[in-house]
Order: structure tokens, then C-alpha cells, then sequence
């Protein structure tokens, strides 16, 4: 079932997107937690890959599951574990930054309404260079 | 009770799990052979009691609880990164016990007060994992509790005053069957560690 999931969630043709100074940006095993009630947030995890010669950065992202979406870090400091905004995270050329759990993430607010288990949502990923990338993710458990 | 731990019982500690500061609660790294893979207290210490109320309304008692062991982790509903997260690895665990899942019993406590009431605790928690219980209460109650689980946590402004973070200490705490503290779980303790751990421990002679 667990095995399913995970194959479920790697059927996701990663869609790319390129800028003219040399970015080339795509969004690979992205998922979004289920969310249970609207008045709990949701969060999406991914890898971001930049085949280009040149760095870019994720700036922004919208969904249209979810009123507000903000680009988080959750940091440890000392042995309390904070979530703060971030403005940009860097796709370095030629690599990768993971959107993970316990790291960086998209946080999804103001939820439209529950996000059940198996449900496709559309985020809007805006980079810095290569503008916008749409993304569909999969809502499942881990 | 089976924490006695002798050098001879040749099992190793793994390294892997990182030593959270927790020295207010006195959880460390043993620094000699353990059969348990968490940060373990030693000595044991009688988990403080939780006044709190359960997702059905009803006041939770701990000493209700003897007999099992019990996985505590404090958090709150809006939390969408850290929470779900250790959750899933609790759920995780109970699931791959098999039939000594019944001897293990998760607890959330909410240390958002303001938004968790036990209706919402009560959806919440079920998402997860239908056995488990979801504990909230008033703030000071919260606060009491927490104080004396060293557990610490405090509210971060957001652009909207309702959408407010927590910030929030992460650990899992473990009481055993006789209601004592016994080990702790930084987060991303994965699911192999606690699974061994709670094996370990309930396999072991009541």
C-alpha cells in the first residue's frame, strides 16, 4: 500500500521551465500533506533541479487550494524547533535544493477547504528567472 | 521492569540520533551500553501527571494509563511541517509493532491553547491514527504541564494574527508501564529506532 503511495507520487512527469539567462528549472517528487480540516495548514515538499548554467531562486508560489502559500524554513535553535518565512530559496546551477520535512517547505494557509488523501492540487512555483512553473502534487501521507 | 541495563546485554547504541539539548529534563545519551536507542533518564522519574482534557471532553488521567507505555509529544494543529511529520513516524511505529501496538499508547498534547479545542484535537488526531488521544486545556493548564515536561514553546507573529506559528520544543517522551519517564526522541527519530526501542520494551516482562 506504502509502496503504492510512493509510486503514485513518481508518476509526476516533471514539467520544466526556462529562462533566457540560463536557468532550466523543474520540480520532481512533490507532495502535499492532507490536510483533515481547513483550519489546519498544509504544507508541499519537493526537489527542485536547475539543469541550467545559471543559479535562479523559487520567490513566490500560489495554489489553488490554499489562500496563501509562504516559503518556510524550520529551524532548530537549540532545542526548540521555529518555522520562519524565507523570501527566496536558491536552485543552485546545475543542482538541486529538497524541500523536505524538518527543512525548507511551501506552506499552504487559508486552506479552500480539506485536502483529502489522493486529491490533486495545482501549485504555481515563481522563480526569480524562470518565472512561473506549474506543479501538480498528489496529497498523501509521508 | 526490564530497564535495568546490564553492559553484558551487548547491545549497541546508535549514534544516529542526535543529542537534543534537553538538560532540564535530564534526558542524555547514555554514556554506556543501553538496550535503548533514545535519549534515555536515569534515573526513571515519575512522569508528571497531565490535567488536561482528552478529545472527547472528558479530563485525561495518566494513572488510567498504567500498564502501558505511553509516547507523549507536545504540538498543535496549525503546525504544518514538524508535527504531521512526527506524527506520521508515531503512527508508523504503532502500525509496525503488530500486536504489541496495543501496549503502546500515543498522546498529543496541544500547547496552543487558544485555537485547539478538543473538538478540533479530536479530528485531528484521528487523521493520524484512530487509537490515539488528544489532550488540550487552558493556558495556565498547558503551561503547568509543559513546565514540568521541560517542554517550551511560544507563539510567532505572522502576517495575519490567526495564522500564527508555534514555535515549540520537539521531543517524544516515553513513560513506561509503571508511569515513569524513561527515554526521549529528538526529532526525525526514525521509525526503525522507535519500532527497536518499543520491541525491546514490550516484549520485556511486565
Amino acid at each position: 500500500m506504502k509502496k503504492a503511495c510512493l509510486l503514485a507520487a513518481l508518476w509526476l512527469a516533471p514539467v520544466l521551465v526556462a529562462s533566457a539567462q540560463g536557468s532550466l528549472i523543474r520540480a520532481e517528487s512533490a507532495w502535499v500533506r492532507p490536510s483533515p480540516m481547513r483550519e489546519r495548514a498544509s504544507v508541499a515538499y519537493m526537489v527542485l533541479r536547475n539543469d541550467g548554467d545559471a543559479p535562479d531562486a523559487l520567490v513566490g508560489a500560489a495554489s489553488e487550494a490554499a489562500g496563501m502559500v509562504e516559503l518556510h524554513e524550520t529551524v532548530k535553535a537549540g532545542d526548540m524547533m521555529q518555522m520562519r518565512p524565507v523570501p527566496r530559496i536558491e536552485v543552485p546551477a546545475r543542482g538541486t535544493v529538497e524541500l523536505k520535512p524538518g527543512g525548507l517547505h511551501l506552506m499552504l494557509m487559508h486552506m479552500r477547504g480539506d485536502l483529502p488523501i489522493g486529491r490533486k492540487v495545482r501549485l504555481l512555483l515563481k522563480f526569480e528567472k524562470a518565472g512561473e512553473l506549474p506543479v501538480d502534487v498528489e496529497a498523501r501521507k509521508q | 521492569m526490564t530497564l535495568t541495563r546490564s553492559v553484558g546485554i551487548g547491545l549497541l547504541i546508535l549514534g544516529s540520533l542526535t543529542a537534543a539539548s534537553s538538560a532540564a529534563v535530564g534526558f542524555a545519551q547514555p554514556d554506556r551500553p543501553s538496550p535503548l536507542r533514545g535519549m534515555i533518564l536515569e534515573p526513571p522519574r515519575q512522569a508528571p501527571d497531565l490535567p488536561l482534557i482528552d478529545q472527547e471532553g472528558r479530563p485525561f488521567s495518566l494513572s488510567r494509563h498504567r500498564g502501558k507505555f505511553l509516547l507523549l509529544f507536545f504540538g498543535y494543529i496549525f503546525c504544518p511541517d514538524v508535527c504531521p511529520t512526527t506524527l506520521v513516524v508515531l503512527a508508523n511505529a504503532r502500525e509496525r509493532l503488530g500486536a504489541a501496538a496495543k501496549d503502546v499508547q500515543v498522546v498529543f498534547i496541544s500547547v496552543d491553547p487558544e485555537r485547539d479545542t478538543p473538538k478540533a484535537v479530536k479530528r485531528y488526531v484521528a487523521y493520524f491514527d484512530t487509537t490515539f488521544i488528544g489532550l488540550s486545556g487552558d493556558p495556565e493548564a498547558v503551561a503547568s504541564v509543559a513546565r514540568a515536561y521541560g517542554v517550551r514553546y511560544g507563539k510567532r507573529p505572522s502576517s495575519t494574527p490567526d495564522r500564527y506559528s508555534v514555535d515549540h520544543t520537539a521531543l517524544t517522551y516515553l513513560i513506561d508501564r509503571a508511569g515513569r519517564l524513561v527515554a526521549a526522541y529528538p526529532f526525525e527519530t526514525s521509525v526503525d529506532d522507535l519500532v527497536a526501542d518499543l520491541k525491546f520494551l514490550t516484549g520485556g516482562k511486565r
